[in-house]
Order: structure tokens, then C-alpha cells, then sequence
């Protein structure tokens, strides 16, 4: 009798799980779910880059360039996007055909009811050579603060082009000091496209020819639909807000997102072992932490002394937990597990990036003792936990607390984003994320940035120098517009070093000269060994988790590409 | 009869016209010899107009030596000459010299009869006149005897001698303070002149024609009498100058018995000719040479005993006997002894000599015989000792008395007695060199020549085979010579080392100090021919190999340790000391290590890198294997080479210099699965010069289509480093993928370069197949990318 009650209990309880698994369990097919912070939306501009990672990944699903960069096995692929190319001829003239068909997003009207999305066509609006002018104007008046602008302008001088001809063939004077290989000239006209009726500096872009065009474009976060013109595998791109990135691997676990760009603490995550439903990529590190130092609240040589005392390695042990039951394991693209002395840096340029990797720039890894006597009697550092990594900020304010590990000489508190602003700190705990470890690496993002997380505003003043020429304006450093507090506006005895660091970071920035960006980098960080601007903790490893709803062999993300670059080639995993 | 008109008219304008006029005189020239005859123009002397030219033909004698003479009181106003052919003037003309010797009125042309006319050219006339001439044909001897007779006559009676003197000899002259030396001096000079008339007279005498002998032409019967006196007094001055001069010849002999010993035969002979001076002559010079013999005697008494050596006595004792029968004298008591010993002491001291020169001469004939002898020569030479044994005299003076114990008597039977000994040592010698001879020869005709000289050594005291045979040196050194370079021509190197250090060690010489220089030279020659001939011979047999095996792409490593790279025989001799064999077997060591470390690699590798290039779908990997096997033992230093090693040996850098220049490279396999998939490699250095602190590059390569065709599907390479620093993706670096669209170039970027130092990027990837891939590098600053 027992016996017959215990196999009827057992078969409810399967046939429960089956009606469960049948009726209940969340359908994430033919959807590509990213989570995001829900108070930091990401302002989609193709051509300017964005504090919100995910915002600059974006781009690649919204825009297409006349050719976009894409992956495969081999590595970097360029495919033709609003343009294909003819030819280059012996004088350096690239021919390029832009492709007739290449309808705007806003062709189409997107109704969503019940959560089924239908799309139809509204009117015909196709690329054409107005909108790639527009583009080059635009990027073009950007100037440095655009990658773009670098991209362009150290192939095709005054960014123009002429055409199109009968044949809708257009023609740029490519620079003749190399020899242009398609990979080349693909690369320097993958920037993104925008219709030639854009606002100028509109707060987001929306309106695309890319693989997926906005669900809702006039709201400040949309998602995305297959483009009915591009050949995307896969329908939704959705993004899912959540208040911060601690429950991340939960929610990927519990089957709400299939898609984690980024994993807290970079870590590889104990919770989504299970190879049957998850598999992760890594690549070269996008984030990284730094404690920089308010310089109108500390001397030269209460700076030096702090940046002795922010000891690291010591910081990251403690953030890894390395040696514990707890650690958080790492795993790099290299294949290296636990490598964590690979991600401590020692200069404004992180450590994977190009100019340490490549020992243009040689930071000092040994700084010696810090002399108490010169500090305050507490270092008063802040952060804001609200606006991205508040899970890896929380654990290293609470680090740094620990008076075990540095006396009791640092206070970190977490503060308002309007406290930041106020300036108000010696010193303050940020991370900047979305670097690039090539050339491109953007010493805007921290030296021009405006002390407010909530949005993104570069503080860059420039002029011309009458000559066509742009040159930097002191007033660029103003001390509420920087979280260093650096300010060229009223005298100081470190004003010599300020106006050079001005300089350096706008000529290192502004140039497209890689001999010259290796000049300046090397000047910029003997000026910030100098002047103890910060301290460079490390950079966080870059890991992203997909469910294996997803063919992994579909997904490549390689190096500083965006992940997103290949979302159109994403496809679900087909059952064996 | 017009035109006969005519032809006169022209024919005498032309004679008119000629520049020499005919003189043709009436009565015509007769050329008999009489007086002299006038030249006419029919009873009239021909007038000659100045400056005009003429000619006047005549004709020749009857007979040759003929003289025509021309005589005129106005010569001095004319140019003239005789010649025997004339035409106007024109052409060659001979003319005929005027003998006269005075010109003054007289011409004399000789003339003969061989021509038709001689013409008498008068080329110039000074002044009008009138020409009075008279010719005569004369004969040469005549004229000349006529012109002469006079002076002939002259000279031959101021040159005859008084003979009374002559006469007067003995009877009432004798010669004691007569002046020889004014007497002879004053006949000579006479005789002279009398024998040069006598020549002219027979020169004259030589031009007679032949029907003049005795006839009574008085010219004729002058001559004959002047020459007959002449003769007379020619054969009279003879006479007696031979009677001065024997007279001078005796009276300068006093005092000197030597000069008068040498005078013995003029004496003797002058009085011999009995029929040719008068008595008083004869018996004068009896009384005054036979005067002279008492003093002979007397002389040898005291210088005999004196003569310190075996050479002839000089004086002609037989000579001396015979005079004192010439003149009658009676010889004094021991004069016929001294006389005998001097006779026979004189006649062994010649036949001495006489021996001693054919001994001498038979002696050199032997020492500078030409040629090695044949079998038979010293039997003749024997022959000719033995005739010299028998000419040498006998010794001892015995029979003569006190002479006997002279010393030159005894001196002279001593160099006979040595003489014979020579002779009779001669034979023996003789004797022994006859029998070694054949013996000699045979070896001569075997070459042994070696054995020659150790025979001729072995009797080394038959010191004429010396000179001889001093010739069996060079043969000896040549047929060693050529033995050992026939050696070393037929490669018989053992031999030919085994021969040259016989040589080395070889004294076996006649003339050691000629020929010993002359064999170190050969030896050393030879020693350099071996080592040439071993050097050339190892070398054809290495290159030959090389040539048969240069294209060779199995078992290349094996090549390498093959014998043919070996000296073909090792050097263990030398003249010159171990350490000179030392060097030069590690000269020859070096050079077949040349050919084994560079020719061989080096030929082998330009030829298979070209075949390689040429194709290299054709057995391409194993050219390149074999090519980097062959490098592998290469030593030079030549970069081309080394260039070419390096582009087919995948593990090698192949240098990247330029930016911007596409550089073609091979990728090989590293794996050798024929069958199946392999792993290729490439390896790159950039070099790139630059001025930057830190360049940097893009690195494009250019794949092969079936190397990069699946790149979208699986990664193509299966990794790439950079100073042994792998490249991935996922990091800071841009590796594009090739595609069709980009015709399957993959770049890499920015790949940074050590400065100034090597920058190796290794591209490893897997193919299924087992072939060479071309690849195109191009490296060049980068841009700046966005991704």
C-alpha cells in the first residue's frame, strides 16, 4: 500500500514538473535578453561613446556603417553595409557603390500588442549620399571627442567624396601615404550612418538601417525588432532593466535574461557552471577601477603619499577574495585562469591596454612607502553605487574601510551622484568602463568627463587657431567639471603641469598619429607619476555568459569589437 | 707623190729639230792603226757654232784593247765624252773614261770592238770655232810601252846594284864591321822597284796581241830587252842579299849558341848551293860558319850538368855534326858521344811528349765523349793505349858515359817510367770499364738509371766514368720524375708518394753538388704536383658527385658524410717536415670541406631553389627540405644563399626590411603527413627601419585561397605569436579574417616592433594537404582603427 502511495506521490510530482515545464517556464526563444541598470539608460549615439556599456554596443545594432565590422572563427570580418566596394586605383581614389535599397528604420511602423510585434511599411526612405555627407559633417564637427573622427580623418583628409555617379558610385581621395588594403578601407568607413535629417546632437539615435530598428524610438529605452530588410536570425533584441547588477547571474540562472554582457566582478560565476545550460566568453578587459584624487583638496605631497598608501594588490586580493573558500575566480581569452596580478594597474593607461602592453608607457609597479604624517587624518574618498558596478563598488568601499588595511586613513563613503558634483572628497572611486586597450583608448572619459554619473557629458572646449586647426581652451579644466577638480581657471602652483596635462591628453586624443599618440602617452603618464593623480587599482575581467539556448559557434566576440557586432549571425542552438 | 713631198717636208723638220748635229767627216774615220790623222769636212775643219751640241760617230777597233785618241788644241773650249750608245741624248748614256790623265789636247778613250759605233759627244762648245782634230786607233800596249819606254829605262838604271862587292867576298872583303843593315836596306829598296817595273812590264806584256811574239816591232823588241835586263839584275840583288844575309845571320849569333844552333839549317842549306854563289863566297862562309863549331862543345860541357828538368835540349846536334862536315872542320875528341847523347836524349824527351800528348789526347777524348759509350769503345780505347805503350821510349843512358848520371838523363827516364805507369794503370782501368760498360748499358736501356749510377759508384776509382755518365744524373732525377708523374696522371697516388720519397732519400748521384739542388727543386715540385694532382682529383671526384647529385632530394643529409668527400689518398710524405704535411692536409681537408660546407650547398640549393620556384607544386616540399637540409652544412656566408635556405625553412625568419612592399614567402609543412593534414609554419622578422621609438605595423598576409577558404567557418591558423607572445582576438589586437572579399588577406594590428631588434611573428596553421602555399607579407604603419 506504502508502496503504491509512494509511486502515485512520485508521479504527481512529475506530471507537476511536466505542466510546470510545459505551461510556466519562460519562453526566451527568438529573443536576445540583455540586462541593463534601469536608472542609467543608455543613450544610443553611434558616434560618440557612451559610460553605459551597453549603449556603445547598441550602436551595432542599430546602425550599419557603409561597411560593418563583423566576426568569424578567423577573426575581424568586414561586410558590405550601405556601401560595396569597387575598387581603390593607383592614386588612392576608393570607389565605393552605395547600395540603392537601404531602407531607414522609420520606413516601418512597429505596433506591439500582446506582446507580438507587427511591423509595415509606412513610407520608402533609402539611404543615399545625403545622409553619408551628413554623417562626415557631423562627425567631423565632433571632432576628437568621436573615434569616428580619428577613423576618418587620417584616411580621407577634408572627409568629403564625390558622386555619386550614374551608377550610384561614389569616390574618396584616400591619403597616399600607405598602401590601402580593403581591410583598411573598410575599417575606416565602417562609422555609423545616420539619416541626413538627425538633429546634430540629439540625446539618443534611434533611427538606423541595422539589423534591428527600434520597438518604441521616441522613448528613452526601446527595444529592438528584426529589421524586415536585414537578415537578423533571431526577432527581439529586448533590455531588461534591473535596479543594479548584483542579481545578474541570477536572473540569467532563473532563465530572465539569456545574455550577460558582463558578470559581476568579471568573475567566472560558481552559479552558471552547468555547461548544459550556459556557456561564457571572455575577452580583453572594457572597465576598470580607479581612486582619483581631488586636487584642490590635496597637495602634490599628500597626493604622492595616498597614492602610496592605495596599495592595490591588496585591494584586489580582498576583492577576489583570493585564498578563500569565496574567491571569485577568473578566466582570461588567453585561456589563463586566476591571472589576477595581469589586471592590477599603475598608470591612468590600464594594463591591457596597448600602451603598457607594449611598454610605450613604463608606470613605476614600486612606489615605496607612504609617509602618514603628510595625509589628513582621514582621506575622505566617495563613490556613487547607483550608476553601474554597484556590486563590485560596494565590496571594494567596504575594503577600503577595513582600517586593517590601511590604518583606519581612508574613509570611503558611497554618496549621492549630486554629492559628487559638490566635490567634496579627496578623493573619489570610480569606474570607467567602455575603454579600449588599442590606440583609441579615451582619456576623455576621465579627465573630461563632468562629475555626474547620471549622464555623460564631456567637458571639451576647443578653438581655432585660424588656421583650420583646432586647439584646446584652458577652460576645458574647470574644477566642477572634472572629477579630479582640476581647474585652469584661477592660479595655482600646479597650474605649469595642468595647462601640459591639458595639452597632453587633447593632442594625445586629438591626434591620428600613432607615433604621436606614443609621445603623448608616454608624456601623460610621466606628468601623472609626477603629479599623483590617482590611484589605478585594476581592471576588471571582461566575462559574458549566454544561455545555451544560443549556438556559441554563432556568437563572436573578439577583442575590443563590440560584442554586438555579430548579433545579426546570433541563432538558437538546434536540438540534436 | 704629194704625200711623199709631204713625208720629206715633215722627216726634215723633225731631223731640224733633232739637239744633237752629226758631224760626218770627209773622208770618212779609218780605223787602222797608224799616226795621227786629221778630221775633216771635205778638206775643212768642221765649224761649231757656240752653244750648239754634236755628235761624231766612230767606228770600233779591228780588235780589243785598242785606245782611240783625239787630239785638238781647243779642248779646254769643249764639254765632250765618248760613249757606245747614243740617241739624241735621251735615255741612259755611259760614258767612256778619258785615261789621258792630262787633258790638256790629248783624250784617250779605250775602245774595243763589241759595239757597232762609239759616238764622241760634244755636249758643250764655248765659243764658235773651228774644230781641228786629229784620231788615231791605237793598240793599249803600244801606246802605253811607247809613252813609258823613257821612264822605264830610268828607273832601271838608277836601281842596279855595283856587284862589286859581291865579288870582292873572300877575296878581298871580309865581313868583319861590315854594315849589313845599310847594305840589305839599300838593295831591298832597289829590288823593290825593279819588281814593280818588272809588274808594269808584265801587264803590259799580258795586252800583247798574240801574233807580236818575234816579230821585229821595234816596241816590241824594246820590251823584250828592258825585261830581260831587268830579270838579271832582280836575280843578282837575290843572291846577294841571300850572302849578306847569312853572313848578318852568323855574325848575330855570336854569344848566343842557341840562336846559332836555330841558324844551323840556313847555314847548312846556303851551303848546299854550290852552283849558285861563286866559290869565293862559298869558302868565306866554310872558314867563318865552320869557325864557329869549337864553341859548341865546350858549351854543353858546362850547361848539361846544369839542366834541371826532362825537356829537350835545345840544340840541333845533328845539324851541328853535319855543318862540321859542310865546312870541313874536324870534330873535337867527345864530341860524337855528346852528340849521341844529346840525339838520343832528345829523340826520348820528343817521343815523351809525343806519348804524353796522345795520352792526354786519348784521356780527354774519353773524359768529353759525347754520349754514354757503346760496348765496344774502350776496347778501342785499349787499342789506343796499347799503340802509345808501344811509341814510349826506353830508358837509360848507359851506353854514354858520364852523361848517363846527368840529371836530366835521370829526370827523363823518371817522367818515362811514370808515363808507362799512367799507361799501364790506363789499361787496367781500361780493361774494367770495357767489362762494366755492356753491363751499364743494359741498364741504360732499361732505364734503370739508378742502378747505373750505383754501379758507376760502386767503381767510384774509374774516375773517367764520371764525366762520362755525368748525364745518368738528370736521366736518373727525369726517369724519376716521370715515373712518379705517370703515378700521379694514372692516379696511383700511393705509388706516386712511395716514388717521391725515394727520390727524396735518393743519393745516388754522380755530381751531387749539380743535381741535388736540381732534385729538391723536382721534389718539391713534384710534392705540389701530387698535392695538386690528390687536390684536383679529390676535387673532380667531389664535384662530379655534386653535379650527379645536386638536383638530389632523397637521403640529402647522407650526401654529406659520402666518401666522395674525402681527399682521394692521404698525404703522409713531405720534404718538407711533418708540419708542412700538416698543412697541407688541412689545406686539403679545407678544400673538400669547402666543397662539402660550401660548393656542394651552394649549387646544390641555387639549383633546387630554382627548380622549387620554378614549381613548387612539384614536389615542392621535399626541394625545400632538401634545400634547408643542404643549408643546414652550408658555412659561407654568402646572404643569397642563406636567403634561399631561409625561405624554405619554415622555422627560419624571412626578413621583412621594407613597409609597403608585399613580400612573397613560402609556407611549409612542419608535419610530414603525406596523406593528411599537417601543420604549416611561417615565421617573419620585421625590420622594418624607422625613426618612431616604438614602430609599429600592420601586418598583412595574402593566403593561399585553400588555406584561408574556411576561415569563416573555423579559425584558419591555429596560432600566431609575436616574439613568441600568442595573438589572439579577444585582445587588443585586430586580426582580420581573410575572406573572398578581401581576396583572403588577413591583417594583423597593430603589432608593435622592438626597435632595431629581431621581431619574429610565427604563423602556425593546419592544412590538409602536404604542398608549399605562397604567401604574400606586406608590413606598414598602421591606422588608427575604432575596433
Amino acid at each position: 500500500m506504502k508502496k503504491r502511495i509512494i509511486i502515485g506521490a512520485v508521479s504527481v510530482l512529475v506530471l507537476a514538473a511536466a505542466a510546470y515545464f510545459l505551461f510556466f517556464r519562460k519562453d526566451l526563444s527568438d529573443k536576445i535578453i540583455i540586462p541593463f541598470i534601469a536608472h542609467q539608460k543608455p543613450r544610443v549615439d553611434p558616434h560618440i561613446p557612451s559610460s553605459i556599456p551597453i549603449a556603445d554596443k547598441l550602436d551595432e545594432v542599430l546602425f550599419d556603417g557603409l561597411f560593418n565590422i563583423s566576426a568569424n572563427p578567423s577573426g575581424i570580418t568586414y561586410e558590405d553595409g550601405l556601401g560595396e566596394f569597387i575598387e581603390i586605383d593607383h592614386n588612392n581614389v576608393v570607389t565605393v557603390r552605395l547600395k540603392p535599397k537601404k531602407k531607414w528604420h522609420d520606413c516601418y511602423n512597429v505596433k506591439t500588442e500582446d506582446e507580438e510585434i507587427s511591423i509595415s511599411e509606412v513610407k520608402e526612405n533609402y539611404f543615399t549620399a545625403k545622409d553619408l555627407n551628413f554623417t562626415l559633417r557631423r562627425i567631423q564637427r565632433l571632432g576628437s571627442l568621436s573615434p569616428d573622427y580619428i577613423l576618418v580623418s587620417q584616411a580621407i583628409e577634408h572627409f568629403d567624396f564625390s558622386g555619386p555617379d550614374a551608377n550610384n558610385e561614389i569616390r574618396f581621395k584616400f591619403s597616399d601615404d600607405r598602401i590601402w588594403t580593403e581591410a583598411d578601407i573598410k575599417e575606416v568607413l565602417s562609422f555609423k550612418m545616420l539619416p541626413y535629417n538627425s538633429e546634430l546632437n540629439a540625446p539618443n539615435y534611434y533611427i538606423g538601417t541595422g539589423p534591428y530598428l527600434a520597438v518604441t524610438p521616441q522613448a528613452e529605452v526601446t527595444n529592438y525588432y528584426k529589421n524586415p530588410a536585414g537578415n537578423a536570425n533571431l526577432n527581439n533584441v529586448i533590455l531588461q532593466p534591473y535596479i543594479d547588477n548584483s542579481t545578474y547571474t541570477t536572473e540569467i540562472k532563473n532563465n530572465n535574461i539569456n545574455t550577460l554582457l558582463s558578470t559581476p566582478f568579471g568573475s567566472v560565476s560558481t552559479i552558471l557552471s552547468d555547461n548544459e545550460d550556459f556557456f561564457y566568453k571572455s575577452n580583453i578587459s572594457t572597465t576598470f577601477f580607479a581612486v582619483v584624487f581631488n586636487v584642490q583638496r590635496l597637495s602634490l605631497e599628500q597626493r604622492l603619499d595616498l597614492r602610496k598608501l592605495i596599495d592595490n594588490k591588496k585591494i584586489m586580493d580582498r576583492f577576489y577574495k583570493i585564498g578563500t573558500e569565496q574567491q571569485r575566480h577568473i578566466a582570461d581569452y588567453k585561456g589563463n585562469k586566476d591571472n589576477y596580478s595581469d589586471y592590477l594597474n599603475y598608470s591612468i593607461f590600464p594594463s591591457s591596454s596597448y600602451y603598457v602592453d607594449e611598454k610605450i608607457v613604463m608606470p613605476l609597479t614600486d612606489l615605496g612607502h607612504p609617509s602618514f604624517s603628510s595625509l589628513p587624518d582621514t582621506v575622505k574618498i566617495q563613490t556613487c553605487l547607483n550608476y553601474g558596478f554597484r556590486e563590485e563598488l560596494s565590496e571594494l568601499v567596504e575594503i577600503m574601510n577595513d582600517p586593517s588595511l590601511f590604518h583606519g586613513k581612508i574613509k570611503v563613503a558611497a554618496v549621492k551622484n549630486n554629492e559628487i558634483k559638490k566635490g567634496n572628497y579627496d578623493a573619489l572611486l570610480i569606474a570607467v568602463s567602455g575603454y579600449k586597450s588599442n590606440f583609441l583608448f579615451n582619456l576623455y572619459d576621465i579627465f573630461l568627463r563632468e562629475p555626474d554619473f547620471a549622464q555623460y557629458k564631456i567637458h571639451l572646449i576647443t578653438d581655432s587657431d585660424g588656421k583650420g586647426n583646432r586647439m584646446v581652451n584652458n577652460s576645458s579644466f574647470q574644477s566642477d567639471k572634472n572629477f579630479f577638480r582640476l581647474d585652469l581657471g584661477s592660479p595655482s602652483p600646479e597650474q605649469e603641469n595642468n595647462i601640459k596635462l591639458l595639452e597632453y591628453i587633447y593632442g594625445f586624443m586629438a591626434t591620428r598619429e600613432v607615433g604621436d599618440r606614443q609621445a603623448y602617452a608616454q608624456f601623460i603618464d610621466e606628468l601623472d607619476q609626477e603629479m599623483a593623480l590617482g590611484g589605478w587599482l585594476f581592471s576588471l575581467p571582461s566575462t559574458a555568459y549566454f544561455r545555451t539556448q544560443f549556438d556559441s559557434s554563432s556568437i563572436d566576440l573578439y577583442g575590443v569589437a563590440s560584442q554586438l557586432s555579430t548579433i545579426e549571425k546570433w541563432r538558437e542552438r538546434k536540438e540534436d | 707623190m704629194k704625200l711623199k713631198a709631204l713625208l720629206l717636208i715633215v722627216t726634215l723638220f723633225f731631223m731640224g729639230c733633232a739637239s744633237y748635229k752629226q758631224l760626218k767627216p770627209e773622208p770618212e774615220i779609218t780605223i787602222l792603226e797608224r799616226e795621227y790623222i786629221e778630221l775633216k769636212d771635205d778638206g775643212d775643219n768642221f765649224e761649231l757654232d757656240k752653244d750648239k751640241k754634236y755628235f761624231i760617230t766612230f767606228p770600233p777597233s779591228v780588235a780589243d784593247n785598242y785606245y782611240l785618241l783625239l787630239q785638238s788644241p781647243y779642248l779646254e773650249f769643249l764639254n765632250t765624252y765618248l760613249t757606245n750608245a747614243f740617241d739624241d741624248g735621251k735615255g741612259t748614256i755611259i760614258k767612256i773614261k778619258d785615261e789621258s790623265g792630262d787633258p790638256g789636247n790629248l783624250i784617250v778613250y779605250p775602245i774595243d770592238k763589241s759595239v757597232q759605233n762609239f759616238y764622241w759627244i760634244i755636249e758643250y762648245v764655248r765659243q764658235d770655232m773651228e774644230l781641228e782634230l786629229n784620231y788615231r786607233y791605237i793598240e793599249k800596249w803600244r801606246f802605253k810601252f811607247e809613252n813609258k819606254y823613257a821612264e822605264f829605262q830610268r828607273i832601271f838604271a838608277d836601281n842596279k846594284v855595283d856587284s862589286s862587292v859581291y865579288k870582292s867576298i873572300g877575296v878581298s872583303l871580309n865581313f868583319e864591321g861590315f854594315n849589313f843593315y845599310k847594305e840589305i836596306s839599300a838593295i831591298e829598296i832597289k829590288s823593290e822597284k825593279l819588281n814593280n817595273l818588272k809588274k808594269e812590264l808584265l801587264e803590259i806584256e799580258s795586252i800583247f796581241p798574240a801574233n807580236i811574239v818575234n816579230t821585229n816591232d821595234q816596241s816590241y823588241r824594246d820590251y823584250v830587252d828592258l825585261k830581260n835586263k831587268v830579270d838579271n839584275e832582280l836575280r843578282f840583288h837575290n843572291d846577294y842579299l841571300t850572302v849578306l844575309k847569312v853572313f848578318k845571320l852568323e855574325s848575330d849569333s855570336r854569344l848566343d849558341i842557341s840562336k846559332f844552333s836555330r841558324a844551323l839549317p840556313d847555314f847548312l842549306d846556303f851551303l848546299d848551293q854550290k852552283d849558285r854563289f861563286p866559290q869565293n863566297i862559298l869558302d868565306e862562309a866554310k872558314e867563318v860558319l865552320g869557325g864557329r863549331l869549337p864553341e859548341v862543345m865546350p858549351f854543353f860541357e858546362k850547361e848539361l850538368p846544369k839542366k834541371n828538368n826532362a825537356d829537350r835540349i835545345d840544340f840541333d846536334m845533328v845539324r851541328a855534326e853535319a855543318l862540321y862536315d859542310a865546312t870541313g872542320k874536324i870534330m873535337p875528341p867527345g864530341f860524337t858521344t855528346l852528340a849521341g847523347f844529346v840525339n838520343a836524349y832528345n829523340q826520348r824527351a820528343d817521343a815523351l811528349k809525343s806519348a804524353k800528348t796522345k795520352l792526354d789526347e786519348l784521356q780527354n777524348a774519353v773524359k768529353n765523349y759525347p754520349q754514354m759509350p757503346a760496348n765496344n769503345y774502350f776496347d778501342k780505347k785499349l787499342a789506343e793505349l796499347s799503340e802509345i805503350k808501344h811509341t814510349l821510349p826506353v830508358t837509360g843512358f848507359s851506353s854514354f858515359g858520364k852523361y848517363k848520371q846527368y840529371k836530366c838523363a835521370k829526370l827523363l827516364d823518371k817522367e818515362i817510367n811514370n808515363i808507362k805507369y799512367k799507361v799501364n794503370s790506363l789499361n787496367s782501368a781500361y780493361r774494367r770499364a770495357d767489362r762494366l760498360v755492356p753491363q751499364l748499358n743494359t741498364y741504360k736501356q732499361q732505364k734503370q738509371y739508378r742502378n747505373m749510377l750505383k754501379l758507376i759508384r760502386q767503381n767510384g776509382d774509374l774516375s773517367f766514368l764520371k764525366p762520362i755518365y755525368k748525364g745518368v744524373d738528370q736521366l736518373s732525377l727525369d726517369e724519376q720524375t716521370r715515373r712518379i708523374k705517370t703515378a700521379v696522371n694514372s692516379g696511383a697516388w700511393q705509388e706516386a708518394e712511395a716514388k717521391l720519397q725515394s727520390l727524396h732519400y735518393d743519393d745516388d748521384f754522380l755530381n751531387p753538388s749539380i743535381i741535388m739542388p736540381q732534385k729538391r727543386q723536382t721534389v718539391s715540385s713534384l710534392e705540389n704536383t701530387l698535392y695538386t694532382g690528390v687536390d684536383e682529383v679529390s676535387r673532380q671526384r667531389a664535384k662530379k658527385f655534386i653535379s650527379e647529385n645536386i638536383n638530389n632530394i632523397d637521403y640529402v643529409e647522407e650526401l654529406y658524410t659520402n666518401p666522395a668527400f674525402l681527399p682521394v689518398h692521404e698525404l703522409t710524405f713531405t720534404s718538407s717536415g711533418q708540419s708542412e704535411l700538416q698543412r697541407r692536409t688541412k689545406t686539403l681537408n679545407d678544400h673538400m670541406l669547402y666543397l662539402n660546407e660550401q660548393e656542394f650547398p651552394t649549387s646544390a640549393i641555387k639549383s633546387l631553389y630554382d627548380e622549387f620556384t620554378k614549381n613548387t607544386g612539384d614536389n615542392g616540399v621535399a626541394k625545400a627540405r632538401a634545400i634547408v637540409t643542404h643549408g643546414s652544412h652550408y658555412t659561407g656566408d654568402d646572404r643569397k644563399i642563406k636567403t634561399r635556405v631561409a625561405e624554405c625553412d619554415p622555422w627560419a625568419s624571412k626578413w621583412i626590411t621594407k613597409a609597403k612592399n608585399y613580400r612573397k614567402i613560402f609556407a611549409l609543412p612542419s608535419t610530414s603527413n603525406k596523406a593528411g593534414v599537417n601543420e604549416y609554419v611561417f615565421r617573419l622578422n620585421i625590420r622594418i627601419p624607422s625613426d618612431a621609438k616604438f614602430p609599429v605595423f600592420d601586418i598583412n598576409i595574402k593566403l593561399p585561397k585553400q588555406v584561408a577558404k574556411e576561415a569563416s567557418t573555423s579559425q584558419w591558423y591555429k596560432k600566431i605569436t609575436m616574439n613568441k607572445k600568442i595573438l589572439k582576438n579577444e585582445g587588443r589586437f585586430t586580426i582580420t579574417s581573410p575572406t573572398s572579399a578581401n581576396n583572403y588577406e588577413c591583417q594583423i594590428s597593430p603589432v608593435r616592433m622592438v626597435k632595431d631588434k629581431d621581431n619574429i611573428l610565427e604563423v602556425h596553421f593546419k592544412n590538409h594537404s602536404f604542398k608549399v602555399f605562397e604567401v604574400s607579407v606586406m608590413a606598414q604603419k598602421p591606422i588608427i582603427k575604432k575596433h
